[in-house]
């Protein structure tokens, strides 16, 4: 977080919480807030397709401060419940700041709700921007929330999840051939599960793969259940390697990936020699390990100019602390100071931009958009950013067309 | 009571409309709340956020800060930001949180003022209001604090309540602008984007068009301190543009607004100036349907407030054609016609590009008259 007044801009924004619920399936998600606190997901949720799954319990001031939300969100569920079509199997509840500023009581509400519906699980969410920097961010905080309603007591198979990335992985990605070769089955991700009850079923996994910090919480919650490693997406190949490794330790079985590094070599060379010495600034926002990342590209000979937007991941500090004493030509720009305002559109001329970020900051034409390890891991995740980075250089894109078809929600 | 929403988006907030509006004129703004409330007015409510940001920053307000009441780490940003942009004025708005823990809004401002030298005002929203109000309370904090002086019959005309809000990109308003170019009168002030000292010199004009609800309350104020006379009329056809140079030359005279079978959604001000169009162009009345606050001079017999989803449904039932923003339709009975106007208050920036905006509205409504046999 900046130190200053915060310069929101256009290009930040992520998933989105209400996003993460909205994979639980067969639940629906009661926002208990303000009004203003449900404008940007309830606008989002319209534009993305899945209003239906939303609703919004707006309170009044003096419900808040007078300590009446309660009797007010045992109202609105059944309100809710009566207006929808199918009854849902879950109701995810989300407090808004407000609400966890005033100290809610969220075990009594749950145990209220509960026994007024006894067939619906319920489930307190938090999307509580308030608690930046000093704890579990909204998001990590959800993922836990979800997770916990997976049905732990399910036998151990050998299965993997994927936890705290929000896409599935893209059909091109080695990792489910790989566990295949190794006899687990997987990687099973939430998008994926068409009912409530195959979503619990997650919990009688042998493995939870964590490749995003979201889901780190959760599957430390899970985890004297479920085992799981740590393995943030990362895009180079010696990393990659060792990933495996803690992968294949963990499973208890491994296999030859020769196959795939030599494949993804050939991938980075071509796409070296097309891309060429044309410079290249990459968003921190388009990776969780951003730093490793630009240190890939480095190694791979790529001509990064600059990093745009902060990140302080503990697991990233070591690739940060790489580049900058291997390349100290690269600037650093903190996106989120109030002085970038005025660098909007000029803040340098890179050829490519690795996501939005960068792009919007420099206006730079030529995007790679990759946005939060969208959909890769492996030796695919390189793969799929030399795909990127090749395919920038000639198809221009319109910046916020491209922005509204992701659908960035702060 | 709290309200349920399952279909509709929320609407444009109380602090977007405050920090458009203060920002336009020339402030240096803080949305005073976690970094979240920011988004909002930067990914929703502000169209022109991606090609050209305002002065609206937001101050990060940390669980900590907002425990302890700690105001300093807010102006200490603000006097940081200001040495960056030197900006004319500054303006404090305010968001749930603040409003939760009892943050005084206008004292922050205050204090901030004497550390910084520049004039400061502080805008008590608190995130429960709608746009209008924020655009209200702003304008009415900018008068308190630049005190706002009578000196008329400069034969000029304000404008109050134009906001991206209600008028998408503004385009409707040329027309505003030849109706009193016509009346051999030029615009005061315009909009905020004329910047502080038009609206200083608000009192140098002879009368005020409200255009929207966001400008009605101070235009009564203005009325009622400075004896200027207004109208509330947006420029949709013949009717309102008639209506507006006839006020201008002074005529003065009590409307008769007819009920009828056509509901329209929408700001008051602007749904009453269409329903004296639609009354002009085909001798059918009209009823409003308001999220976003009533008025005594707009209102028909007939028209109503709404409060949430199922007043909609309850009253779209009795009418025969409904006007108003694309995502109503969604609650209004499916074989009723339905004329899209897109209110970005509502939609954002969802159908800018449909033209479904107050240009050729009237066109849409006499297609839907004239299809549906209403009469």
């Amino acid at each position: 977080m900046t130190d200053g007044l915060y310069f929101c801009s256009a290009s930040f924004g992520g998933f989105g919480v209400a996003r993460v619920g909205a994979d639980v399936p067969e639940s629906h998600l009661l926002f208990l807030c303000p009004p203003s606190c449900g404008r940007h997901t309830s606008l989002s949720s319209i534009s993305l397709g899945y209003r239906g799954r939303v609703s919004y319990l707006f309170l009044e001031e003096y419900e808040i401060s007078a300590g009446m939300t309660e009797d007010a969100l045992y109202d609105g569920v059944e309100s809710v419940l009566e207006r929808l079509p199918i009854r849902p199997k879950a109701i995810l509840i989300y407090f808004c700041c407000s609400l966890y500023m005033s100290g809610a009581d969220e075990t009594g509400i749950l145990e209220e709700l509960r026994r007024r519906n006894e067939d619906i699980v319920f489930q307190i969410c938090r999307m509580n921007p308030i608690v930046a920097g000093s704890g579990p961010t909204p998001a990590q905080t959800i993922h836990s929330r979800i997770y916990g309603l997976v049905d732990l007591d399910g036998k151990e198979d050998r299965r993997v999840n994927l936890i705290g990335s929000d896409y599935p992985l893209d059909g091109g990605c080695e990792l489910p051939a790989v566990l295949k070769r190794c006899g687990w089955e997987g990687p099973d991700h939430i998008s994926q599960k068409n009912s409530f009850g195959s979503f619990r079923k997650m919990g009688s996994a042998g493995l939870n793969l964590v490749i995003h910090p979201d889901g780190r919480l959760a599957a430390e919650d899970m985890s004297p259940k479920i085992p799981f490693v740590f393995l943030p997406v990362s895009y180079d190949m010696d990393e990659i390697g060792d990933q495996y490794s803690k992968l294949f330790s963990a499973i208890g079985s491994e296999t030859d990936l020769s196959e795939y590094v030599a494949e993804t070599q050939k991938e980075i060379d071509r796409t070296k020699m097309a891309v060429g010495d044309r410079t290249v600034a990459v968003s921190t926002s388009s990776a969780c390990a951003p730093w490793g990342l630009v240190k890939a590209l480095i190694k791979y000979g790529f001509n990064v100019e600059s990093v745009f937007g902060e990140s302080s991941a503990p697991y990233d500090a070591e690739a940060k602390r790489w580049v900058l004493e291997n390349a100290p030509h690269i600037r650093e720009i903190d996106t989120e100071n109030a002085d970038m305002l005025k660098a909007v559109g000029i803040c340098g001329s890179p050829d490519i931009s690795v996501g939005f970020n960068a792009a919007y900051f420099t206006k730079t034409g030529a995007v790679a958009p990759l946005v939060c390890d969208e959909g890769v891991f492996g030796y695919y995740a390189v793969n799929k950013l030399m795909k990127m980075l090749a395919e920038s250089i000639d198809s221009e894109k319109d910046l916020e067309t491209a922005m509204d078809e992701y659908g960035l929600v702060l | 009571m709290a309200r349920l929403f399952m279909k509709l988006p929320s609407f444009a907030t109380d602090y977007s409309g405050a920090a458009s509006f203060l920002s336009d004129i020339g402030g240096l703004v803080a949305v005073h709340g976690p970094t979240g409330c920011i988004g909002n007015y930067t990914g929703y409510d502000d169209p022109r956020w991606f090609s050209s940001p305002g002065m609206v920053f937001n101050s990060a307000l940390r669980e900590i800060d907002a425990v302890m009441g700690n105001d300093h780490a807010l102006i200490e940003n603000m006097r940081k930001a200001c040495e960056i942009y030197n900006p004319c004025f500054t303006a404090i708005v305010g968001t749930p949180i603040p409003d939760l823990i009892g943050c005084d809004i206008t004292g922050a401002a205050d204090d901030l003022e004497k550390v910084i030298g520049i004039p400061s005002v502080g805008v008590p929203t608190n995130g429960y209001g709608y746009y209008h109000n924020g655009i209200e309370k702003s304008m009415f904090a900018l008068e308190k604090k630049f005190s706002v002086l009578s000196c008329p019959n400069r034969g000029k005309i304000n404008i109050l309540g134009h906001s991206h809000y209600d008028y998408g990109d503004g385009s409707a308003m040329e027309i505003l602008a030849d109706a009193i170019a016509d009346s051999h009168r030029s615009i005061g002030f315009g909009s905020p984007a004329d910047g502080l000292a038009a609206f200083t010199d608000i009192g140098c004009a002879d009368a005020n068009i409200a255009v929207s609800s966001s400008g009605m309350k101070f235009a009564e104020y203005l009325e009622n301190s400075l004896n200027m006379p207004f109208i509330a009329s947006a420029p949709i056809g013949a009717a309102n543009t008639e209506l507006i140079k006839d006020f201008i030359k002074g005529n003065r005279y009590e409307e008769t607004r007819e009920s009828g079978n056509i509901l329209i959604i929408g700001d008051h001000v602007v749904s009453d100036s269409l329903r004296r169009e639609i009354f002009r162009e085909t001798g059918l009345g009209s009823d409003v349907a308001t999220f976003f606050g009533l008025h005594d001079k707009t209102a028909g017999k007939r028209d109503i407030v709404l409060r949430d989803e199922n007043d909609l449904i309850n009253i779209s039932k009795r009418y025969e054609i409904i006007v108003g923003d694309p995502l109503y339709s969604s609650l209004a009975p499916g074989n009723l016609p339905f004329v899209p106007f897109a209110h970005p208050a509502v939609s954002g920036k969802m159908f800018r590009e449909h033209g479904i905006g107050m240009i050729g509205l009237m066109e849409r409504v006499k297609e839907a008259i004239r299809r549906s046999g209403v009469s």
